[in-house]
This record gives structure tokens, C-alpha cells and sequence, in this order.
């Protein structure tokens, strides 16, 4: 479920030399938990806003964090909400064709870098 | 050759040393510089071994404290142990550091870890099991012996100790408490250093290598 996360916590705490139970400390979890999250084997994935204290504190990018623990952003369920018929219909098909969903990424990734 | 190597004989100078080894490398690597008390994740971190703690099952010998699978470096802490979560937690991790030194043959493992990529079938490697850390004999004595330079070396004691009277449990749990480890590693860690000496079965402590004012020479 948490492929990825897990190990992007993990090396980003060691490179700021934080044990578990620092960072666990920091960002009110259980040490427990946090070592099961940083080896993939946590049931569940944290809290958003737990997500987002553990990117302040290891300079990750909270966003991406969030969706790489497989958590929505509180600001886009609204998004979701209001089109959530159209959601599975989109999501099938960038599963289906996976051309599709590299176009559709591709395209998001380009207006992301004209912003900034 | 095996994964894991049965040393029927390590001296204490040995095992001191080679946390002595660990200690200074982690000096001078900056976010490893070890503060004490030590916490032993950092250590394992230094090492490049991951850590868990979650529920081992017990097996048909009884409970497990912790396990080591070496070619996933990893050590894996029983959580259902409550015991675990303060200083005795801290005493196992660094016992289980100590297993993965002195008694896991790292090129072994580095090389069937290779094999295992290249999926050339090897059996699944068992997992190294610790079932109990009061087991004082063999290749347990030498990891808790591990454990106790890793938590406690020599120069710290001397620093926690200023100030204070080996003689006096008091003072003792004191020590104890600044090193973040359980009264019995630290009387026994003063016991193989020859600190103290607390006779089987009694609470009297009585200076080790010292006068009979109980003043004890930490610098011997």
C-alpha cells in the first residue's frame, strides 16, 4: 500500500540524523508505527496532517507525500466530490491505456513547471 | 560457508574494540555523531539495518524477543513484549546490533543477497532468533556483552559517574536513568568491568578494584 513511502521517510530521516523514536516524537506518532510505516508493513497509511508534519520536519514535499501514502488531499475531495461520477470513468481509463495516462501526467507535469 | 558464525571464544577486549570501531566511524560521519544516551536505532542506521518493530509469533519453543533477517538487514523487535519499549528495548536492539557484528558473516550475506536478485533459487534463509536476552552463556553473552560497551562505554561511566558512589544503588538508578538503560544492564556492565561486586543473591554493593573506603579509581 505504501510502497515508496516507506522509504523515502526512512532515508530522508536518516540523512537529518533523526532516530525513529526523534522523529516519531516530532510529529506526535507511535515509534512503533513509524518504523512500520518506513518498512512498508503499517495497515493503514497516517493522518493528512500527520503526512504533512513528518514533510515539514524531513523537507519533503508534502503533496507529493500525501499521495504517495495513497491519501487524498483534504482540499481536493471537494474536487472529487463534485465529480465523482466522472472519477472511476477516468481512472479505468488511464489504467486501460496507459499512453492515455502518461499524456494526461505529461501535460499536467508541463503546466505544473509554467507556473513556477 | 554459513550466514551466521558460532564463535565458540570472543574476549572482552575483542568486543570492546569492536564497538570502539563503530563508535569512532560514527564520530566522524557529522548526523551520526553518538550523544548519550544512546539511542541504538541511530546505530543500527549507522550500520544500514533497518528496523521494525512489530508482532513475532511465537513458535513452538516459546516467545521471541526480537529476530534478525540478515539478507533483508533487518532487525525485527517483538512489540508484544511491553518490556520492550523503555531502556530493555534499548538493551535488545543493541544486543541484536550485537548478533549482526559478531556473529553474522556480512559477506556471505552480501552474496546471497546477489544470488537472491538474480533469483537463483535459493531456499528462503531462516531468520536469526533471539528468544530471550538473560540467556548468559555463548554467543548471548557475547551480544549482551556488546550491548553493554555499545550503551555504556567506559568514558561515559566515568562521566555519569562523577559526582557519585558506586556503592549506592541511589545513585546507581540514577546512572541508570541519565544512559536511558534498566539498573540491571548498568550493574551488570560495572560487574564485568570490575566496579562493583554485588555477591549472588545479596543487595550489598562492595567497590570493585578500589579502596575499602569504597572510593572507587574510575581511571584504572
Amino acid at each position: 500500500m505504501l510502497q515508496g513511502f516507506g522509504q523515502q521517510i526512512r532515508q530522508a530521516r536518516k540523512e537529518k540524523g533523526y532516530s525513529q523514536r526523534d522523529l516519531a516524537r516530532l510529529v506526535d506518532l507511535d515509534f512503533t508505527y513509524l518504523s512500520k510505516l518506513e518498512n512498508d508493513r503499517a495497515d493503514y497509511p497516517p493522518k493528512e496532517d500527520a503526512i504533512r508534519k513528518l514533510a515539514e520536519h524531513l523537507e519533503l514535499d508534502a503533496e507529493e507525500l500525501v499521495f504517495l501514502a495513497g491519501r487524498i488531499p483534504e482540499r481536493d475531495e471537494e474536487f472529487l466530490r463534485q465529480n465523482y461520477k466522472a472519477m472511476p470513468a477516468l481512472f479505468r481509463r488511464m489504467q486501460e491505456n496507459p499512453e492515455f495516462a502518461q499524456k494526461v501526467f505529461n501535460e499536467a507535469t508541463q503546466q505544473d513547471e509554467q507556473e513556477k | 560457508m554459513s550466514l551466521i558464525n558460532y564463535p565458540s571464544f570472543l574476549s572482552k577486549e575483542h568486543i570492546e574494540s569492536e564497538v570502539e570501531k563503530i563508535l569512532e566511524r560514527m564520530r566522524s560521519t557529522p548526523q551520526y555523531v553518538p550523544t548519550f544516551p544512546l539511542d541504538p536505532q541511530r546505530v543500527a542506521d549507522f550500520l544500514d539495518l533497518t528496523v521494525v518493530w512489530d508482532t513475532i509469533p511465537p513458535d513452538t519453543d516459546g516467545q521471541i524477543a526480537a529476530r534478525i533477517l540478515p539478507l533483508l538487514r533487518q532487525i525485527e523487535i517483538n512489540e508484544a513484549i511491553p518490556e520492550l519499549r523503555g531502556g530493555f528495548g534499548n538493551s535488545t536492539l543493541a544486543h541484536e546490533i550485537g548478533h549482526w557484528i559478531l556473529h553474522i558473516n556480512h559477506n556471505e550475506v552480501d552474496g546471497s543477497s546477489k544470488q537472491q536478485t538474480l533469483d537463483l533459487g535459493l531456499e528462503d534463509i531462516q531468520p536469526f532468533l533471539c528468544r530471550s536476552i538473560s540467556a548468559q552463556q555463548g554467543i548471548e553473552w557475547q551480544a549482551q556483552y556488546f550491548a553493554g560497551c555499545l550503551l555504556m562505554p567506559r568514558y561515559i561511566l566515568k562521566d555519569v559517574a562523577q559526582g557519585r558512589k558506586l556503592t549506592k544503588w541511589k545513585h546507581l538508578y540514577a546512572m541508570a536513568e541519565d544512559l536511558g538503560i534498566t539498573i540491571s544492564n548498568l550493574k551488570n556492565r560495572l560487574q564485568d568491568l570490575g566496579w562493583i561486586n554485588i555477591p549472588n543473591g545479596s543487595r550489598q554493593i562492595y567497590p570493585g578494584r578500589s579502596s575499602p573506603t569504597g572510593q572507587i579509581n574510575l581511571l584504572d
